[in-house]
């Protein structure tokens, strides 16, 4: 009974901070993906983020159409990537990055507000970023921020 | 009868009091309401007035090269659509905030940033802060509008913002941008936090450019 009652809380819980478009549109159009869970980050993973997080999950108005956006971690067997679900006048669309490098679910998605990056290595850089943008953690350390360049998504790498 | 006057004499204190404190006027015309949080004194909507204090009016710029190299006080509507006016007010860049005519109506300022400090401690401190600021009105505060309740009042709107070196608008629905006399204070609609941290015009001038929301505070 204590198992069901955690289980509904659980429920609970993930279907109150997440949208219903994200499970039915990871569904509809990318069958044979899953979207990522809790159960699946390594315990390590916690000592740098709140379990009460949904780190696979967030939701920012990446591309400044002043209609909300969604980042989502899925996995295929132990191919992760990041989707970015777009919403329009006219419905969803989205982007599928490449494949993320390793195996273990160690990644999280932070929004990333508008501002100027700098970066000093391996090569000085900067990006200049006017709307929200996404930023990709693996464990504490910042990989890159995918963002929109005005026409389409862009990455811009920190690491 | 002694009695009479005196409930007459409260009736006229409270009247008094509630029209002083409930509203404020600016030199347009344009009243705003105004919220008690902790012992300040805060307008409950943004700024959009269009003259100074003394009368001169405050540039309204369109054009993007204008607004961008602009060394004088100036304000926008957000993409210059008027409509969004009656919500989010008007956009003002550094030059207009900062302007000695004063843009706030008499009797109040533009918030400095140990006011805020204040705020934002009477609202339970910098990580919770955004929760009682952000109104709760369904409409405005994208998803997933992290837990906003209204409790203090302030009932902050994401206006956006317009950026300075090409006078493009931005983040409307999802971040809110306010001045104070050193820089801006943000709102983000993921995240209850109030943070400080977007502009600060001394250590980088480039942000006297932007048009950011203005609340002011009573003297």
């Amino acid at each position: 009974m204590r198992i069901m009652l955690f289980a509904l809380l659980l429920i609970t819980k993930f279907s109150t901070a997440q949208p219903a478009v994200v499970n039915d549109y990871i569904k509809a159009h990318l069958p044979s993906w899953q979207l990522c869970r809790n159960e699946d980050y390594p315990a390590s993973f916690w000592s740098f983020y709140s379990r009460e997080s949904l780190p696979f999950f967030t939701a920012v108005d990446i591309n400044d159409d002043n209609r909300v956006d969604y980042g989502v971690l899925i996995r295929q067997r132990q191919e992760i990537r990041l989707l970015i679900i777009l919403s329009d006048h006219a419905g969803y669309t989205h982007y599928l990055s490449d494949t993320l490098a390793g195996t273990t679910l160690d990644y999280c998605l932070l929004p990333a507000p508008p501002g100027r990056i700098d970066i000093a290595f391996p090569a000085i850089s900067s990006l200049i970023l006017t709307a929200n943008g996404i930023n990709l953690m693996k464990m504490e350390n910042r990989m890159c921020i995918y963002y929109w360049n005005g026409a389409s998504i862009d990455i811009f790498k920190t690491l | 009868m002694a009695m009479k006057y005196l409930i007459s004499f409260l009736l006229l204190l409270t009247g008094c009091a509630g029209a002083d404190m409930n509203t404020v006027q600016d030199i347009d015309g344009n009243v705003y309401p105004v919220v008690r949080i902790g012992k300040q004194l805060w307008m409950a909507k943004n700024l959009e007035v269009t003259r100074y204090r003394n009368g001169d009016s405050i540039l309204l710029l369109h054009d993007d090269i204008k607004w961008s190299t602009s060394q004088e006080g100036a304000y926008c509507m957000y993409q210059h659509d008027t409509g969004y006016v009656r919500d989010y007010g008007l956009l003002y860049n550094w030059h207009a905030v900062s302007d000695s005519r004063n843009i706030a109506p008499e009797g109040w300022r533009i918030p400095t940033s140990e006011d805020l400090a204040i705020l934002v401690a009477s609202l339970r401190g910098d990580t919770v802060a955004g929760v009682a600021m952000k109104t709760a009105a369904p409409g405005y505060w994208h998803y997933p509008y992290t837990g906003a309740d209204s409790s203090s009042g302030f009932a902050a709107l994401p206006g956006g913002y317009r950026y300075g070196p090409d006078g493009s608008f931005h983040t409307l629905g999802s971040n809110g941008y306010w001045w104070h006399n050193r820089g801006s204070y943000e709102l983000y609609a993921w995240s209850n936090r109030f943070y400080s941290y977007f502009a600060d015009v001394q250590r980088d001038p480039e942000y006297m450019e932007f048009g950011f929301s203005v609340r002011c505070i009573k003297e």
